[in-house]
């Protein structure tokens, strides 16, 4: 071995986040994308001063997860990073996956960027750890 | 042919754990880099073989 590193992962695509909300148990269907932000809504459809590119209308939400009353959850492309509007009301079924969402996003994102760069990749799951195995001959 | 490995463990909340296999010294570095765009870098070290590899330069400089 040669170099050793710890990168805390930031969602770059939409793909990778589109992977971590499948992973959650929504629908393709479920999953608004917008080339050009557009405004979040709240529990009554009321528009929210947040706008995102990729949407989770509150319908879905509530029927995924039981919320009752959610607003929206958006992903807002900002300086070539995702950041994600979650509402107070919403935050703590988030929060609980929220680390798993993040897994998988990773996880997509460097399937995708190791494939590009020749790589093949062999993936496997152990205890709660994604592990990758990426092998280039040359 | 030579083979090039990068084993990856990724944690829940997006933490990448990265060991690169097969290269040594610089050529390491370059063959990795691409991970170092995928988020915000944490800890980086180098390990046994490319302490090697400075080792074998220093012997050569010593005996040129």
């Amino acid at each position: 071995m040669s170099a050793y590193k710890l990168i805390e992962c930031e969602i770059k695509d939409r793909q990778s986040i589109i992977a971590g909300l499948l992973d959650m148990g929504l629908n393709l269907s479920d999953i608004e994308i917008h080339d050009e932000a557009i405004s979040l809504q709240d529990f009554v459809g009321k528009n929210r001063p947040q706008k995102a590119n990729i949407i989770v209308r509150r319908k879905a939400i509530n029927k995924t997860f039981s919320t009752g009353m959610s607003n929206d959850v958006g992903f807002e492309k900002v300086e070539g990073k995702y950041k994600a509007h979650i509402s107070d009301y919403d935050m703590s079924w988030w929060k609980r996956r929220e680390p798993k969402f993040k897994q998988i996003a990773a996880t997509e994102s460097i399937i995708s960027a190791a494939k590009k760069k020749g790589y093949h990749v062999q993936q496997t799951n152990e205890d709660n750890n994604i592990k990758l195995k990426l092998i280039k001959n040359f | 042919m030579a083979k090039h490995v990068i084993e990856i463990s990724i944690k829940p909340g997006g933490i990448i754990e990265s060991e690169v296999l097969g290269l040594l010294g610089s050529g390491c570095e370059v063959e990795s880099q691409w991970l170092d765009q995928l988020g915000e870098m944490k800890e980086h070290r180098k390990t046994k073989d490319s302490e090697k590899v400075q080792k074998v330069e220093l012997v050569k400089k010593l005996f040129v």
